[in-house]
């Protein structure tokens, strides 16, 4: 059994006040930005010990009666705030009869209490927004409809008769033993949609636990929640905490109360398909695009050939089976790349990659966007052409260094081409200068089953 | 509430100091040294109340839905605690039933009514019957032996010195009133319970050593034992405080495993004559296997979602070997390598001892995880560590699309991934990927949020770019 995580909470949070209150709030939730109006309760979770005069007893059975009316006069003081609390969908009969929704109802549970215990610590970081479960509740929000989460943790401690006689007896020589029955209660209020920890708030109670659970609960959360502002109702926040909290914006969350999956998908796929789509290529010339070139396609064995004897398509021309419309055909006057020699000590081209490379590749790869310099080549994906692998060409009047899947470098000349054997699924590619440890472009490639992917490189227009 | 005066504070530490040093007078004294009773044991109505107690317990556990009721896991515990309980209890009121608990931590206590408990993470950890059934075999003799109740008995012998602290208490501190009774209770119990942890740490030495005539008569290899006890040992997050013997009921691990090899040299020739009577003695791996699988599967979860990925990613690997078929145990591994971020795989030995396990513990009960985030990722080598770690995932996530083309997980995971490495449009194409393959996820509306935040960056990027 998961155990209460509260009571350093209680320890530190409670300050020497007669009454209990609000400990501390959100300014977001002081002033009703984006305070949510319909909120969920997990199952409350209640402690009973009576003290006696030599232990401790633990009152198990007695706690069910007290979590029972606490969740009821929980929905009753939320609904006088004119709030709406939810009570059923996660009750305990609902979460043992439904293993999905105990997951969720766990795992954003787990959080809150981890949140919360931390919050123990740094009580004003509540009001400074520090505290937040993440992303955790948002799939018990999808579940239920909810916006706002409320965990409701209680402790009681009975005095027996034999600690109250004792006090009879030290109490007069000024040596003082608890006398009195006390509850208190912790409610932790968290916003699913973001999950920020919104408010902390604390009550307590005298009353006969035992005798009397749906009294103190009435009255323990009366006194809990009777600092909380009601719904609609905003006030000032204090002006150090407004100014401490970073601003939150809960934007409407999808497919709960925002836009559909196929809308979120669709627009993705548009901007997506944008980026990709090659400038002012036409799909329809794309798919009529002549059968591949009479040059054989370079095979791990023509590879050590390559520097000296490649004397396929010159620089300055296009491949035979470029659409005549692609504007960026390399310019029939430019010049012809400097050969590159490739090691001669390597006849066949290597995929793994040496440890300098490795760490070159995952260099460059790791680069954060904002360290990356702007592309310089435009990677073009030409669609299957009814073999298996993946070839990529260069179509760029200058002499490159491709890596696929952090493999090994394979230069490619000038309007040459290497093809990578590959499994069907996605691929990673990597362009980089031949010279220099500088990307110049990169791009995701997916291979299908039995077919071959083609990639090019174009220069990127002016 | 009063106001605390300065003069008033001295005179409550004072009386705080005298009420501590009456405490420890009371607790000092030597306890003898504790057997179990494994007769009959006549209740006295103290005990009566344990027993009562132990009901309760089983109720909320169950009414908290915290108990698995059916399935391959339970079947098994059942099945296995059923062969290494004694067949007939010394007591009427002892009656010996098990059950498994979702909790995942490592774990199995048992009630003085013989009702038993094994948490999931214990399963998960595990690796056959045999180790199973030591771990029943022990928590049985606890019953067996009636080592709560004469616990009990004790604490309450003991209990005179909590009486002496309590009312000096409260008249050190009635500034601190009501709350530090209840905080005082508990902590008062500790100090209780420490005077005599070695009575506790006995009786378990007895529970193991009894566990290993019980494991021979119900036909297990207690020589599984040992090694039991060096996966619970297992701490790959280096949380576990070094525990001084003294504050542990537990012996160490280690200590547990050596003492028990010992044990099984010297009962060599039992063990041989029982190997001979059972025509070999069970391990009982190819079933287990089968049983665990799910528990499994949730106690890696549950350390992903508690930020525990060292634990995840030890426990996804020897997943990953034991069900090298399963594309979900490749993926969690990937998950693992993705959640481990920044940090590194293994914790080197100056962030093992016990002063920086406790700066660790402070650290993480003082910081977010967001902000645990952003600090390692300020360490000196944490984007080559995050590179490699990545690198690792993804690995790992393609090998569970091989498997399974459509394997959700690890779809989601390589979106998260591409995401960490900033590539907006390949992470936006695999989560893409990802709610396509399982539409009724629970995390949708998470990942669809994630997806709408990319679009939005590929959109300004877009704009942006010459």
């Amino acid at each position: 059994m998961r155990p209460l995580a509260l009571l350093p909470l209680l320890a530190l949070l409670l300050p020497p006040l007669g009454l209990a209150a609000t400990v501390q709030e959100h300014p977001d939730f002081t002033e009703d930005h984006f305070r949510p109006t319909r909120w969920l309760l997990l199952p409350p979770e209640a402690a009973i010990t009576r003290g006696r005069v030599t232990d401790a007893e633990p009152m198990i059975k007695e706690t069910e009666a007290l979590e029972v009316a606490l969740a009821r006069e929980a929905k009753r003081a939320f609904e006088a705030l004119g709030y709406r609390l939810d009570v059923e969908s996660a009750s305990a009969e609902a979460l043992a009869a439904d293993e999905e929704l105990l997951a969720v109802a766990d795992e954003a549970r787990d959080r809150a209490r981890e949140t919360l215990a931390r919050a123990g610590n740094d009580p004003k970081g509540i009001a400074r927004g520090r505290f937040t479960i993440g992303d955790a509740g948002l799939p018990l929000a999808a579940a239920t409809g909810a916006e706002g989460l409320l965990l409701l943790q209680s402790q009681s401690l009975i005095v027996s008769k034999g600690s109250k006689a004792l006090s009879a007896i030290f109490n007069p020589l000024n040596l003082v033993a608890a006398t009195r029955t006390r509850t208190q209660v912790v409610g932790a209020l968290y916003d699913l949609r973001d999950g920020q920890l919104l408010a902390v708030v604390m009550g307590r109670d005298i009353g006969p636990v035992l005798k009397e659970p749906d009294e103190v609960a009435r009255q323990v959360l009366d006194s809990a929640f009777g600092g909380l502002p009601r719904r609609g109702v905003g006030q000032a926040a204090k002006r150090k905490f407004r100014e401490a909290a970073p601003p939150r914006e809960v934007e409407p969350v999808p497919e709960l109360g925002g836009a559909s999956g196929e809308e979120v998908l669709a627009a993705f796929e548009e901007v997506a398909d944008e980026l990709e789509a090659p400038v002012d290529r036409d799909a329809a010339t794309a798919a009529d695009a002549p059968s591949p070139p009479a040059e054989a396609p370079s095979s791990p064995a023509d590879e050590a050939g390559a520097a000296a004897a490649d004397e396929r398509a010159p620089a300055d021309a296009p491949p035979s089976d470029a659409p005549s419309d692609a504007p960026s055909d390399p310019p029939s006057d430019a010049p012809a790349a400097p050969p590159v020699e490739l090691d001669p000590s390597e006849p066949e081209p290597r995929l793994a990659p040496r440890a300098a490379e490795a760490e070159t590749i995952e260099a460059l790869l790791a680069a954060p966007p904002e360290e990356r310099p702007e592309p310089e080549l435009r990677v073009v994906f030409l669609g299957d052409l009814g073999e298996t692998g993946l070839r990529v060409r260069n179509m760029a009047p200058r002499v490159v260094r491709v890596s696929l899947d952090r493999g090994a470098w394979r230069l490619v000349k000038a309007g040459g081409a290497v093809e990578f054997p590959v499994k069907p699924g996605g691929h990673r590619l990597l362009v980089a200068d031949a010279a220099e440890d500088r990307e110049i472009a990169r791009a995701a490639v997916v291979a299908s089953q039995g077919r071959l992917a083609i990639v090019e490189l174009w220069p990127v227009p002016e | 509430m009063d106001d605390v005066r300065p003069e008033r504070t001295r005179t409550a530490a004072l009386r705080l100091a005298a009420a501590a040093l009456a405490l420890g007078a009371a607790v000092a004294a030597p306890s003898s040294l504790a057997e179990g009773r494994y007769g009959p044991l006549p209740l006295k109505p103290k005990d009566a109340e344990l027993l009562e107690k132990s009901e309760e317990f089983d109720e909320l556990l169950r009414r908290r839905g915290q108990v698995l009721e059916e399935g391959p896991a339970a079947e098994l515990v059942k099945r296995v605690g059923e062969t290494v309980a004694p067949p007939d209890p010394a007591d009427e009121y002892q009656r010996f039933r098990f059950a498994v608990l979702r909790h995942p931590v490592p774990n199995a206590f048992a009630l003085p009514d013989g009702r038993i408990f094994v948490h999931e993470g214990l399963l998960a950890l595990l690796e056959n019957e045999a180790q199973l059934a030591s771990v029943l075999a022990h928590e049985s003799m606890h019953v067996e032996g009636h080592h709560s109740i004469l616990n009990a008995r004790q604490t309450r012998r003991k209990a005179g010195g909590l009486l002496a602290f309590r009312v000096a208490l409260g008249a050190a501190a009635p500034e601190i009133g009501y709350l530090a009774t209840v905080l005082t209770d508990q902590l008062v119990s500790l100090l209780v319970i420490q005077a005599i942890i070695g009575y506790g740490r006995e009786l378990e030495e007895e529970s193991d050593l009894r566990a290993v005539e019980r494991l021979l008569e119900a036909g297990y290899d207690p020589r599984e034992m040992p090694r039991t006890f060096e996966l619970l040992g297992e701490d790959p997050e280096g949380e576990r405080p070094a525990p001084k013997p003294k504050w542990s009921s537990h012996p160490l691990a280690v200590q547990r495993a050596a003492y028990t090899r010992e044990l099984l040299e010297e009962l060599a020739p039992e063990i041989e004559r029982a190997e001979r009577e059972h025509g070999g003695l069970r391990v009982g791996e190819e079933d287990f296997a089968g049983a665990v699988h799910d528990a499994a599967l949730r106690s890696v979860q549950e350390y992903l979602d508690a930020d525990r990925p060292r634990m995840a990613l030890w426990l996804s690997e020897r997943n990953v070997e034991r069900w090298p078929e399963d594309p979900r145990f490749r993926a969690q591994l990937g998950d693992a390598w993705r959640v481990l971020d920044a940090r590194v795989a293994e914790l080197p030995e100056e962030r093992l001892t016990r002063k920086a396990k406790k700066q660790a513990a402070r650290e993480r009960a003082t910081t977010t995880r967001e902000e645990q985030r952003e600090q390692r990722r300020e360490l000196e080598g944490a984007r080559e560590r995050l590179a490699r770690n990545l690198a690792r995932a993804e690995e790992a996530y393609h090998e569970a699309l091989e498997l399974d083309p459509d394997q959700p997980h690890a779809l989601h995971g390589l979106g998260l991934v591409e995401e960490m490495r900033g590539n907006d449009l390949e992470a936006g194409r695999w989560l893409a990927r990802y709610l396509r393959a399982a539409p009724e996820a629970p995390d949708r509306p998470v990942v669809l949020r994630r997806l709408e935040e990319i679009t939005e960056r590929l959109r300004v990027a877009a704009a942006e770019a010459p």
